[in-house]
């Protein structure tokens, strides 16, 4: 027995994986956006289980806040204000086996998706805002490659695997993205470490029984020949609940039936701008008009300040202030750093 | 019209942090009958739930739950939905965090 079969026996073991999924899995190149708590977990789970190749993309840089829940990262990440991705690969790479690692520290946008996502066979979903997943969704249609949506905050969250063709995709079950604002973020309404182990968990069995298949969905094993029923999962592990319902396409969704791609297609008005001269960043809001008022309302719990002044919110929270306008659009000052304007913005408006 | 059966309105994790229960118990004959009585019964439900013209708000689905499986409200043309014994309501949202 080869040390690659000895590494993988356990796994090959079970049935409906087996040496013929083992083979499909190492010979699988996966993209993953976003490398912190979701995207730590799965990217653990598939270079423990050997696939081919991940790409692994992030914007962001280690701080201490993420380390009860993101796996990949240390003390010293944090202290060195490490980026994401540089950290994730040093904890990854010390796994061995054979996947093959690449880090791409980035924000993924419309303009870079298609060049890091060439030639995956799964795009996972390690996102913490909705504009990615809707971009990612987007693409994932267009190319006929499967992806795997997770969300999680407080105690639970949502997965969905997204089968071109065959599924739901994100638009069947939320047609259009919400306004800034108006969801909780890990950051305002807090998180627990057990609900992001088990929704990226329950993404990365779903990676691995969509590497492992037939493209049909169907498993390698002649012991069971059910093709995969994609299901909307949400999963609380507070109140220990599960609840699954269908996920079936819509007819008229405007990604997989009209196969109009909005999100991929958006002109590059939307990009965050530097303004010159004043260690600010402006970010464009999705287009929907945010309630100002309840946003405002719920930042108290976690701003250091928060000045609501009708036509504008000015919220002062990790040394910046972000100023959210009723258009959506919001400056945030104190850096001229765009991807950690955009991880605030996501961070604390939402969405 | 339908008898009023007894109906229970199961909420997301996060919902049940603000409001503190984890579900509404009501008694409706139609879809849109129980979603009312639960608006009766806690009002700030609405406001999680509903935009202003009283539509469901973008991130929110609600699933019908019959023996036959869930089906969401989204793509129904009227709520006045008839109920039947067993039958429940599945209030589920987007989530953004990662």
């Amino acid at each position: 027995m080869s040390s690659n079969d000895t590494r993988f026996d356990r796994q090959i073991r079970f049935a409906p994986l087996g040496e013929v999924g083992q083979a499909r899995l190492q010979s699988s190149r996966v993209l993953l956006v976003g490398t912190g708590a979701l995207g730590g977990v799965i990217a653990q789970n598939l270079v423990r289980s050997g696939v081919g190749e991940l790409i692994l993309c992030d914007r962001d840089i280690v701080e201490l806040s993420n380390l009860p829940r993101q796996v990949l990262f240390e003390d010293r990440h944090a202290a060195e204000k490490c980026p994401k991705v540089s950290a994730a690969l040093e904890t990854l790479s010390r796994i061995g086996g054979p996947t093959k690692l690449r880090a791409e520290a980035c924000h993924v946008d419309a303009e870079n998706l298609p060049e890091l996502a060439a030639g995956v066979d799964l795009v996972l979903d390690g996102t913490d805002n909705l504009a990615t997943r809707y971009l990612i969704n987007d693409w994932s249609v267009s190319e006929g490659i499967p992806w795997v949506y997770g969300g999680v905050v407080g105690s639970g969250g949502l997965v969905m695997p997204v089968l071109p063709g065959q599924s739901a995709c994100l638009r069947c079950i939320f047609p259009d993205p919400p306004p800034a604002g108006s969801l909780p973020t890990c950051d305002s309404a807090g998180v627990l470490a057990p609900a992001v182990g088990v929704i990226a968990s329950m993404q990365a069995g779903a990676a691995l029984r969509i590497l492992c298949s037939e493209p049909n969905g169907t498993e390698p094993s002649a012991r069971s020949l059910a093709a995969m029923e994609p299901k909307l999962l949400q999963i609380d592990v507070w109140t220990g609940s599960m609840l699954a319902v269908d996920a079936s396409r819509r007819p008229g969704c405007p990604t997989c039936d009209l196969r109009e791609f909005d999100f991929l297609h958006a002109p590059g008005g939307r990009d965050p701008v530097i303004l010159c001269g004043r260690n600010t960043v402006q970010i464009s809001g999705s287009g929907i008009r945010p309630d100002l008022v309840a946003i405002a309302a719920r930042s108290v719990a976690f701003a250091d300040e928060v000045i609501n002044l009708g036509v504008l919110l000015r919220i002062s929270v990790e040394e910046v202030v972000l100023t959210l306008f009723p258009d959506g659009r919001a400056l945030v000052e104190g850096t001229d750093q765009v991807d950690r304007a955009r991880a605030l913005y996501d961070r604390y408006l939402g969405a | 019209m339908s008898t009023p059966i007894p109906c229970t309105i199961e909420l997301p994790g996060m919902i049940t942090v603000l409001l503190g229960i984890r579900s509404v118990e009501v008694t409706a004959s139609t879809l849109a009958g129980a979603l009312q009585a639960a608006y009766e019964k806690e009002p700030a439900l609405r406001q999680l739930l509903m935009d202003e013209s009283g539509s469901f708000r973008e991130h929110v689905l609600c699933y019908h739950r019959t023996a036959q499986g869930a089906a969401s409200t989204r793509w129904m043309a009227t709520l006045n939905v008839p109920l039947t014994l067993g039958d429940s309501i599945l209030i589920m949202q987007a989530v953004s965090g990662g």
